[in-house]
């Protein structure tokens, strides 16, 4: 799981530059989110989901009888982590889904919010 | 698109209804097309059996629009639970959006942005989403209901409904309630 932590680090580090730069704050959150997903998997597979190994994505799925991996995702981190982690990565994850309907228009304010919320991700999944 | 003012139960029924018929058509994906399977099932008859056939498409149709109805029933109660501990906690929703389209039904609720940037928000509306698909998961077992928040800035709400988002339903605010009252008195 050691490239999953590098993976989302790195994808963390573009978020932050994202930011910086403050033209594509939409991809702050997008890279954000990207990041959280890495972090989050690195943190918590393999695990055993009823009585199953899973040692990544596809097992989880399988063993949740789910169709999408996004979803599968998303039951992972409210299943095996704190809910303090859980609000936060679906925070970024509404955001990040759903920024197609403001036509990718994100204030700063919120850009701020996605990288306070992926800092204390990466904090808690260490 | 339209978004209903007055909206309610009996509104989301109304809307039920005009689509019902759309679950006729419906193949989706993880089912065979009801005609499919009667046929195959019309195979182990005879010929002037005809009735067989009939009676299995209607049966099968049947239960799919007891099953759709069911779901999109869990799916507005399980949305209205959330606009009202929001709204219990003085958070004023804007609207709420249903899609019945898919496998897996979605709702979305609209807030004002400054509140989905606030911490305490965020951990009530999320840990309370996170209660509500449980309480889905455990009526539905093989299905999901995926409920999310966004922000009423810039939001365009034609793009909600290009991408499924057939009900739509805008919320009073909580003080423009009182003031309607006030104004009365």
């Amino acid at each position: 799981m050691l490239k999953k932590r590098e993976h989302g680090k790195r994808n963390k580090k573009l978020s932050k530059q994202l930011f910086d730069g403050g033209i594509y704050l939409d991809w702050t959150i997008t890279t954000a989110f990207y990041s959280a997903i890495h972090l989050i998997e690195a943190k918590v597979l393999p695990c055993t989901i009823r009585g199953q190994q899973c040692a990544n994505i596809n097992d989880v799925m399988d063993a949740y009888r789910m169709r999408g991996r996004h979803a599968s995702r998303e039951r992972l981190a409210q299943d095996f982590l704190p809910m303090e982690v859980y609000v936060r990565y679906k925070w970024l994850d509404d955001k990040s889904r759903y920024s197609r309907y403001t036509t990718y228009k994100i204030t700063k304010t919120e850009a701020v919010k996605a990288c306070e919320y992926i800092n204390y991700i990466e904090d808690a999944c260490k | 698109m339209t978004v209903i003012t007055n909206g309610g139960s009996e509104t989301f029924i109304q809307y039920l209804n005009s689509i019902k018929d759309q679950v006729k058509k419906d193949s989706s994906d993880g089912y065979y097309h009801v005609d499919i399977v009667a046929d195959a099932y019309s195979q182990g008859y005879q010929d002037g059996q005809k009735s067989g056939k009939k009676d299995f498409i209607k049966k099968v149709l049947k239960e799919r629009i007891e099953r759709f109805t069911q779901t999109a029933n869990q799916v507005y109660i399980l949305t209205s639970k959330l606009v009202s501990v929001l709204k219990d906690s003085d958070y004023d929703v804007v609207s709420f959006h249903i899609d019945l389209n898919t496998t897996c039904p979605r709702s979305l609720i609209v807030v004002d942005i400054e509140i989905l940037n606030d911490d305490k928000f965020v951990y009530l509306a999320y840990s309370t989403i996170k209660e509500l698909k449980d309480v889905f998961k455990k009526i539905f077992a093989d299905s999901m209901l995926d409920m999310s928040i966004i922000g009423s800035e810039n939001l365009e709400y034609s793009l909600l409904s290009e991408d499924g988002f057939g009900y739509s339903e805008a919320i009073k605010p909580k003080n423009a309630k009182k003031e309607r009252t006030r104004k009365k008195k």
